[in-house]
């Protein structure tokens, strides 16, 4: 682990509740606002806003949903979380849903994640038992419960609207927006989704403040991010650093420096390539749910960039033309490039396509897929053109 | 079907209905008891759900169809499910899923002939720090080689048999 | 922002009512209430000024672009949006620019609520418009000379006037899904679906019967009936409103003209047509002439010319259902007015085979409310095979009986196994509007300037009564007009002026 520790610290289950329960709701959403913290799952949303946003809206029913829905290839941060630290994420719901004014927090688990089912199911009938959770939550005027329901196998169901859907009953196609869930979501009502470590990234902000969680971070990136690393490293693992960590300093933690490029953000993100590792982890420049995969020297970058569309064509949800059509037509591009068989002309019209998808699709999976094509067609062209495959010609 | 498998399965999707007050959004965890323990969504259980919760039997197809881990068609019995993103693949799933294929005689997207296993691929399981990883239902296989493929077999293949046949279905009621 | 109301009804549902959720299935969003946070109180309703291109007008708050487009005449494509459906948003043709965000947004989902500026011009959205279209005809298996909607075809339209001269992306050169043409009245071929979604939210939540839906994930996206079975196999009532909204030639009407083209070609067949009166003033569009414009005479010339041997009015079958009907309807009034019994009140009609299978279906328990008499088109089919093949001396399985009827279900009632009662398939084949416009087209023949010829006798003879069973209503007022005067004793216009019975006519409420 790292040097820093902050989410993965110590915590007192049910002490950043408590000292929500003492304030009143605006003084809760102003002491995540004075964080400054954004989502966490990759999104990157001012979490006092989307807060703040449900608090407002009129309506007597609201949920708050924790999307503990981790699909992002190379992300396992929240596997991390669920299970070592599942009382401080209560917590971070339930202080959410305090400051909205819901009574009912979902917790939406991915189906691959069924084996933590039981415990997490347990820890929650404990915390009924200790009035953390119920009717009169640690003796105040303020009901609410948690309820886990699973998913079933749907990357695109870690977008907010596709994850509402699914708990809807329906299949996992995104919404347009506007409306925001915000004010139309679950059962059209009001409702905040959030990441894992959003929310008890909250929890901790409640007990230790908002300048503690200032301490680390830029000023459009506060605090600290979790990083789940894997790839052609030697250590492999969840680190905590500060945002505006630059990625060759992630590399020196990991010990994968000889690496030829790093995908920050997982098959939606940034393939970075190493010329550019003095780039900053953060909302300014590579955003990211906190997944870092090292690429070492040895791998070929089409077949990280086919890798990458294989997943995006089995997981797009089909809704949208740009997305169900265009992440097949760059994974065959990218085949294709393997065989030595594409031309400049149309690398270049793939590559206006993928530019369209970031702009026309329907959700951030659509927005996102053709990032690594992008990238790695951009960035390591000398590698990908001209092939002649080994076995035949 | 049998007459009797019927009643008991439109019986259960009764209680199940009832448990989410007849409401759509009871849709997922119906789908998903139901295929925890029948290995699929039977043509007869999409139309039991969808009269229960006042639903059209298409959308209840249209749901079942979505998602990975629910189907139609009966599954093995034991679910394999292989990581193939990119950190399991730099670790080697490759040589993990071509002992798969030996082992249990049958390609990715099939069953066994005695309906015990089905093998199929899956995304990120979030365990890219210990990859190759493997689910097998709900247990999570991490680090898994060649080597370790077959004992992994092997412990769901000494499951048959009457006495643990019964342990599951009761374990599967709780 | 007026969101479109359907009906609840679920089939077979046990007395549950559906629930919290909006009932649009499979299709998602906007069916869904939406609320639109006003800035300020008094937002909604109030106006907001939007740019449009270089245009500047103000519209009512929650106006979507599309609707605002519109209102100054500029033109934006669409292919998934319908003004009859609930929103998808799911094409992406319409996408715009909108000033503050960083995507384009889908012009006809996109709900004007502050000040913007809006583009239809720039580069990104030309290029997004293309590239839709591309990636479209790289999966639309077919091309346009072969297909019946040639001429006809909303992608077709949209490839020409964008620009497509290449197919950037490819085009398929073999089929992807077999075509089935299981079903007596609707063919479907997945080949040439762009997934808009318009048939699966025409049949969910127009029509409630929900026979369509979109099933798996991903570029294994197909819009299946349940378990993908056969049409014919599934609750689909025929009605053929999801042929009406498709944008392209993935779903169409079962076309029969080739056999009665073999039919009319061979010299021991008596080939004989019973036009509906709707068709007579629909037929017309397809010779660009203004829609409901009447070529009854006209379309009796043409169809002769074109081979058949004698053109007959179904209004003549449809006097018959009137008295019929009407007796149906009296007899069951005196059981329950006179003798105080229960009799099977109120009585529907059952003209349309489309609602006959959709009560069959979904409330078999109304079924012996509905009439027992057979619609005008099996009547008239019935009685050419007995009645008039005897008077006319010809041997009814030499008799190949055609009916132009508007809708497709009426092709499905042809087939229905009962309708026998001749002791032959009572009709043969059941022709749409459409399909007889393309026959009298192949033949040749300019319907507009056909001099005008009334139809055969002996069943040339209706009542206007028969006529009015086109309007919405018209049916029961004709048996209304019929029973009134029977059990009156008194001449309808004397109480009703001009024998219209107005109140049972026309769309409001329930008839």
């Amino acid at each position: 682990m790292s040097s820093v520790v902050h989410i993965m610290e110590r915590y007192e289950a049910g002490s950043g509740l408590k000292k929500a329960l003492s304030m009143s709701r605006t003084d809760v959403i102003r002491t995540v606002r004075e964080s400054g913290i954004k989502g966490r799952g990759g999104a990157g949303f001012p979490t006092a806003v989307k807060w703040n946003l449900c608090a407002v809206a009129q309506s007597p029913k609201k949920f708050i949903v924790c999307n503990a829905d981790e699909g992002e290839p190379g992300t396992f941060k929240d596997r991390l979380l669920l299970t070592e630290r599942p009382e401080v994420l209560f917590d971070g719901i339930t202080i959410g849903g305090y400051a909205i004014g819901a009574k009912l927090g979902v917790i939406y688990l991915r189906a691959e994640y069924a084996y933590m089912k039981p415990g997490l199911e347990a820890a929650l009938a404990a915390r009924r038992e200790r009035k953390l959770l119920g009717k009169k939550v640690l003796g105040n005027d303020f009901e609410f419960d948690i309820e886990i329901r699973m998913g079933a196998g749907a990357y695109v169901c870690g977008e907010e609207t596709a994850l509402i859907e699914s708990l809807e009953g329906s299949r996992g196609e995104p919404r347009n927006r506007p409306p925001y869930p915000v004010n139309t979501g679950l059962v059209g009502v009001p409702t905040a989704v959030n990441n894992v470590e959003t929310l008890i990234a909250c929890a901790h902000i409640m007990v230790k403040g908002p300048e503690w969680f200032r301490k680390q971070g830029t000023d459009a990136s506060t605090g600290s991010k979790l990083l789940s690393v894997s790839g052609d490293c030697a250590k492999p693992g969840v680190y905590e650093v500060g945002f505006g960590t630059t990625v060759r300093e992630v590399l020196k933690l990991v010990e994968g420096e000889g690496a030829k490029a790093v995908q920050v953000g997982g098959a939606s993100g940034h393939t970075v390539p190493a010329k550019q590792f003095g780039r900053k982890l953060g909302f300014e420049d590579l955003a990211t749910g906190g997944s870092i995969i090292v690429i070492g020297p040895q791998r070929d970058m089409l077949d990280v960039a086919e890798n990458f569309l294989d997943f995006f064509v089995e997981e797009s949800c089909g809704q949208c033309t740009p997305c169900r059509e265009g992440n097949p037509k760059l994974l065959e591009g990218v085949r294709l490039l393997k065989q030595g068989r594409c031309s400049i002309n149309y690398l270049r019209e793939l590559q206006n396509l993928g530019r369209t998808m970031q702009v026309a699709s329907k959700c951030g999976l659509g927005q996102s897929s053709a990032n690594a094509f992008l990238d790695v067609t951009e960035h390591f062209r000398s590698e990908i053109l001209g092939r002649v495959p080994a076995s035949k010609e | 079907m049998l007459a009797s498998e019927r009643e008991s399965l439109r019986h259960e999707i009764a209680e199940l209905a009832e448990k989410y007050e007849h409401k759509r959004d009871g849709m997922m965890p119906i789908l998903e008891a139901i295929q925890e323990k029948y290995r699929c969504v039977s043509d007869f259980a999409m139309q039991e759900i969808a009269r229960q919760l006042g639903v059209f039997p298409t959308e209840v197809y249209g749901v079942a169809s979505f998602y990975s881990f629910l189907s139609t068609e009966p599954r093995g019995k034991f679910a394999i499910r292989l990581c193939r993103t990119l950190s399991c693949d730099f670790a080697g799933k490759k040589e993990v899923a071509r002992q798969l294929e030996n082992e249990l005689g049958i390609g990715f997207g099939r069953t066994t002939p005695d309906g015990q296993f089905s093998l199929e691929y899956c995304n990120c399981l979030g365990m890219c720090d210990h990859g190759p990883a493997m689910l097998v239902n709900n247990d999570v296989y991490t680090e898994v080689s060649p080597e370790l493929v077959s004992e992994i077999l092997e412990k769901y293949r000494r499951m048959f048999g009457p006495a643990s046949q019964l342990e599951e279905k009761e374990a599967a009621h709780v | 922002m007026p969101t479109k109301k359907t009906a609840s009804r679920k089939p077979g549902a046990t007395g549950k009512k559906p629930t919290d959720v909006a009932p649009c299935g499979t299709a998602p969003t906007s069916e869904k209430p939406m609320t639109i946070t006003a800035g300020k109180p008094g937002d909604i309703g109030g106006l907001v000024s939007v740019k449009i291109d270089d245009i500047d007008i103000k519209v009512p708050f929650g106006t979507t672009i599309l609707e605002a487009a519109k209102t100054v005449g500029i033109r934006i494509p669409t292919l998934c949006y319908h003004e009859d459906l609930c929103l998808a948003g799911v094409c992406r043709i319409c996408s715009v620019e909108v000033s503050k965000q960083k995507t384009l947004q889908t012009a006809c989902t996109f709900p004007i609520t502050e000040p913007i500026t809006v583009s239809t011009t720039s580069r990104r959205v030309r290029q997004a418009r293309r590239h839709v279209l591309d990636l479209l005809l790289s999966k639309h298996y077919g091309e346009c000379y072969s297909c019946f909607r040639n001429n006809n075809c909303e992608l077709q339209a949209l490839a020409k006037e964008y620009g497509v001269d290449f197919f950037r992306f490819g085009h398929p050169d073999k089929p992807r899904y077999e075509v089935d043409r299981s079903s007596y009245a609707v063919v479907r071929d997945m080949n040439k679906c762009v997934l808009c979604r318009r048939c699966v939210r025409t049949c969910n939540d127009l029509q409630s019967v929900g026979v369509l839906t979109a099933a798996h994930r991903s570029d294994q996206t197909k819009i299946e009936t349940f378990l993908d079975r056969n049409l014919a196999d599934v609750i689909c009532i025929n009605c053929g409103q999801c042929i009406n909204r498709c944008p392209t030639g993935a779903l169409r009407a079962k076309d029969p003209t080739d056999e009665i083209w073999a039919a009319i070609d061979d010299p021991r067949k008596h080939v004989v047509i019973q036009t509906a009166p709707s068709p007579r003033a629909a037929v017309g569009e397809a010779f660009d002439l203004p829609p409901g414009t009447s070529v009854t005479q006209e379309m009796n010339t043409a169809l002769r010319r074109s081979g058949f041997d004698r053109v007959f009015d179904t209004n003549t079958t449809a006097d018959l259902t009137i008295i019929e009907e009407g007796t149906e309807l009296l007899t069951r009034l005196y059981k329950a007015l006179v003798k105080k019994e229960e009799a099977f009140l109120p009585q529907f009609t059952s003209c349309s085979p489309g609602w006959v299978k959709f009560i069959e279906h979904f409330y078999p328990e109304w079924l012996p409310h509905v009439s027992s008499c057979k619609s005008p088109q099996q009547m008239f089919g019935a009685l050419i095979k007995s009645y008039y093949a005897q008077k006319q001396n010809i041997d009814p399985a030499d008799i190949v009986s055609v009916s132009l009827m508007p809708c497709s279900a009426k092709k499905f009632e042809a087939n229905r196994p009962e309708m026998r009662s001749s002791g032959y398939k009572d009709v043969d084949y059941g022709l749409t509007t459409r399909e007889t416009a393309q026959m009298i087209k192949e033949a040749g023949i300019d319907l507009p300037h056909m001099p005008k010829s009334h139809f055969d006798l002996p069943f040339g003879d209706g009542s206007g009564a028969g006529l009015i069973f086109g309007a919405t209503g018209g049916v029961m007022e004709a048996a209304i007009r019929t029973v009134f005067e029977v059990v009156t004793g008194l001449k309808d216009e004397q109480l009703f002026t001009d024998a219209n019975v107005v109140p049972v006519r026309g769309l409001e409420g329930i008839r």
